[in-house]
């Protein structure tokens, strides 16, 4: 992993915003204290505990419908919860006084659909952010987002539109989008599902920099391989409930919960 | 829902062919040698809608074809063979026939040859807001008026329509040296020879006021007599064109102060406006194509 | 032959009317595009703000949002030649009298008619826009009006042109309406003009193809347009990092 165009270095957070910041150096960035949701009388998310320290990469793996990306959804307040807390530095994001536009500033997240803005080019689509939310002058805001297209391997497109480029293209662009608002923690839904198996490669080799990097990472995904290889701990959901959480060995060396074994006998 | 559809299409089928029948219906019946309402019975006679006028074309017996709206419309549908004849006053008649030669009328008499109509049904009053005082003020300067003076000014204001230079009308008055305020007269610069609208100020026009009428002015019976009026008052005339239907409402609304446009005061109208005392009394008589 | 001769005479003769006809026919129909577009954009943008959390602010919203819909339903459920005659004349009888000036009222009553349709137009374009856009921007912390100014209205202004562009020439059309309270458009010229002459054919001959005209170079001039907001089908890559000389340019296929 010595490759110049992908070896991303993490910016640490900044710490700015009023009612988000952390009342002590407290190394939990995220407390997901028994979240439940449910949509209607459907229940898709019950009791869901666990906590994210700085620096974790943690991937959250199982089989379709488990409610995995939901539970990303949620910690990103795209959901109302229907029960339980998440706690961003011991502060309670699901409090209604809490401003969400300055906790989804410093939570970034990373979409399978990629959902760069179409009416924007690659670089557009890095400064637009940085200037509207963190009100950042245009050239310092443009400036960053350079060297981050640049990272992920995009800097020869930054004129493009997002219907001129490819799936991978996309979502490097829209990594690089995240990173510009240089986010605390990244939350990734899915992230490759989307694309076509040659294109796979080229994001999770920009994830893999990423993770080494030190930043925070939530990754719900389908591919075993960077779950196994690169995360510092695994959570193996299904039916609406963490079934088994534990590091990668664990996890893929010796799950102990029959539903685990199931699963990981079916994928690998 | 294709069943639905065919039996749909038939049925807007069936409904214009028999539109189309209606249309085509009557024959075109001969009017020319007609004396008498009598002989006008089954002939293709249209009126303006809302007015008297339609109310007389009932007394033509089995009468047909439609109404209009405006005079404009009536005449062109004339001159086009869609119906035989349409009613007016006599001098609308008279101008014109004037202007055009292919067109002549049935010089019927009220209450004798042709029509029967009262004095509030042809004659023509000036309108105005009710118990605006204005009746009050305008009668005695209209008492001035001759009959035989009108009857000239008619004749006159029937010439000048066809584009000839008239000297001086019969009825006319020095303009005031100082002006007390405005007289805002609505009309329809449009019912000649009445009130019509030309492009020069010829024959004593006057400036029409209305918004984007710049360079248009008006001319006619009811625009001399209201010039006259005006001047006998000590005011500035200013001259407003407003859609028939318009003319009352502005009237009740304070936007104009009278109406001098041709306007019989018929009973519904007296209901809601006030009339001055009859400035000029005529026949109802039938165009046609000779 | 004499039809044509009647024809070149009522443009020669009445040449100066149709002109300024067509003036304020397009200065109507134009502002009142233009308005009625922005006033159906800032009710696009207030009845999609999601549902507030504050209860009285709720209640506000939703007294808003049925004065909202009632102003659409109502204007879009009568004809303007009827709204301009109760407005003008509702105001006549109101102010006792006074009249409000014709080309000013004239564009209101376009605006606000055409603000109820675009209102709907704008409404049918945001919901056309890709939901993922809208979470884009949520999820990098942009607020309801962020969202919409930078990256919804961009996107649906691009969608709904053909349709703005069908409204403007209604409208260039339909102004004709207002000749009922006397606003000096080219239709109120041509009743003019038919009674200088009594040939109500001939005039209304020439002031329909004066209409297609009209229309027909700005249905021209719209879709230009929209091809230019299309944009660039091709764009620049730069062919090394450091060197921003060596471009290649790409052409997407057509």
């Amino acid at each position: 992993m010595e490759n110049e165009e992908t070896n991303v270095q993490s910016v640490p957070a900044e710490n700015g915003g009023a009612d988000v910041t952390p009342a002590a150096a407290d190394s939990a960035v995220f407390q997901i204290k028994n979240i439940g949701k449910s949509f209607g009388d459907h229940v898709v998310l019950k009791d869901i505990s666990f906590t994210v320290n700085r620096g974790d990469v943690i991937s959250v793996i199982g089989p379709s419908g488990s409610g995995k990306s939901t539970m990303l959804r949620c910690i990103n307040m795209l959901e109302d919860l229907t029960s339980g807390s998440i706690l961003y530095h011991g502060k309670d994001v699901t409090d209604k006084s809490v401003k969400l536009t300055n906790y989804r500033a410093k939570v970034g997240m990373v979409f399978q659909s990629f959902n760069l803005f179409n009416n924007m080019t690659a670089l557009q689509n890095c400064v637009k952010p940085q200037t509207v939310v963190l009100k950042r002058s245009k050239a310092e805001a443009k400036k960053i987002a350079e060297e981050y297209l640049n990272k992920v391997g995009m800097g020869a497109f930054i004129n493009a539109k997002p219907s001129q480029l490819s799936g991978g293209q996309k979502q490097r662009v829209a990594i690089a989008r995240t990173l510009s608002m240089n986010p605390e923690a990244i939350l990734f839904d899915e992230p490759t599902s989307a694309l076509d198996p040659e294109m796979v490669g080229e994001v999770l080799e920009v994830m893999r920099a990423l993770a080494k990097s030190g930043l925070t990472m939530i990754v719900v995904t389908h591919e075993m391989g960077f779950a196994r290889d690169v995360s510092d701990r695994v959570i193996f959901m299904d039916g609406g409930v963490i079934v088994e959480e534990g590091t990668p060995e664990e996890i893929f060396g010796a799950p102990k919960v029959q539903r685990t074994k199931d699963f990981l006998a079916r994928v690998l | 829902m294709k069943k639905f559809l065919t039996s749909l299409l038939a049925a807007a089928m069936a409904t214009s062919a028999a539109a189309f029948t209606a249309c085509s219906q009557s024959e075109k019946i001969d009017i020319s040698k007609a004396k008498t309402l009598a002989d006008l019975e089954g002939a293709k006679i249209t009126a303006q809608a809302g007015t008297f006028h339609e109310t007389a074309r009932s007394q033509i017996k089995n009468v047909q074809g439609q109404l209009y709206d405006s005079f404009d419309d009536m005449y062109i549908a004339l001159t086009s063979g869609a119906v035989d004849g349409y009613i007016a006053e006599e001098p609308t008649a008279l101008s014109v026939c004037y202007k055009n030669k292919d067109l002549d009328y049935i010089h019927l008499v009220n209450n004798d040859t042709g029509f029967t109509a009262s004095d509030e049904d042809t004659a023509i009053a000036i309108g105005s807001k009710k118990g605006s005082g204005w009746t009050e003020r305008i009668n005695p300067v209209l008492a001035q008026i001759s009959t035989q003076n009108r009857m000239t000014l008619m004749e006159q204001i029937v010439r000048a329509n066809a584009d000839e230079t008239i000297e001086s009308f019969a009825v006319s008055n020095a303009a005031p040296d100082n002006t007390t305020g405005t007289l805002k007269v609505a009309m329809e610069c449009a019912y000649a020879p009445f009130n019509w609208t030309q492009r020069t100020d010829a024959n004593g026009a006057v400036p029409i006021s209305s918004e984007g009428a710049e360079n248009l002015y008006a001319n006619g019976y009811d625009v001399q007599i209201a010039k006259y009026v005006a001047n006998a008052l000590g005011l500035q005339l200013e001259i407003y064109a407003a859609e028939w239907d318009s003319l009352i409402t502005g009237v009740e609304a304070g936007t104009y102060d009278l109406i001098i446009a041709g306007m019989s005061p018929t009973a519904e109208r007296r209901a809601v406006i006030d009339f001055t005392d009859i400035y000029y009394s005529s026949n109802l008589v039938v165009i046609y194509k000779k | 032959m004499s039809f044509f001769e009647d024809v070149w005479k009522i443009i020669t003769e009445h040449g100066d009317l149709l002109l300024k006809g067509v003036g304020n026919t397009l200065l109507l129909a134009l502002t009142g595009t233009i308005m009625g577009l922005f006033i159906g954009l800032l009710i696009g943008v207030f009845r999609t703000i999601p549902r507030p959390k504050n209860r009285a602010v709720r209640a506000i919203k939703k007294v808003a949002d049925f004065i909202l819909s009632a102003y659409i339903e109502i204007f879009r459920g009568t004809p303007m030649m009827v709204q301009a005659m109760v407005i003008y004349w509702g105001y006549a009888f109101a102010s006792g009298g006074n009249t409000l000036p014709l080309i000013p009222s004239g564009i209101i009553i376009v605006s606000i008619n055409t603000g109820a349709y675009m209102a709907e137009i704008v409404r049918g374009g945001i919901i056309s826009v890709d939901k993922g856009q809208f979470e884009g921007a949520s999820a990098i912390g942009m607020t309801h009006f962020q969202t919409m100014f930078h990256v919804v209205l961009p996107q649906v202004l691009r969608n709904i042109l053909p349709s703005v562009s069908n409204e403007f020439i209604i409208n260039v059309k339909d102004t004709s309406v207002l000749n009922v309270i006397g606003v000096a458009e080219l239709y109120y010229y041509a009743g003019i003009i038919k009674k200088f002459n009594l040939q109500l054919f001939q005039t209304y001959f020439v002031v329909c193809v004066t209409y297609f005209i009209l229309t027909f170079t700005i249905s021209k001039l719209l879709r230009l347009a929209e091809k230019k907001l299309e944009g660039k089908k091709n764009y620049t890559v730069f062919g090394s990092q450091s060197d921003f000389e060596a471009e290649i340019h790409v052409k997407e296929e057509e």
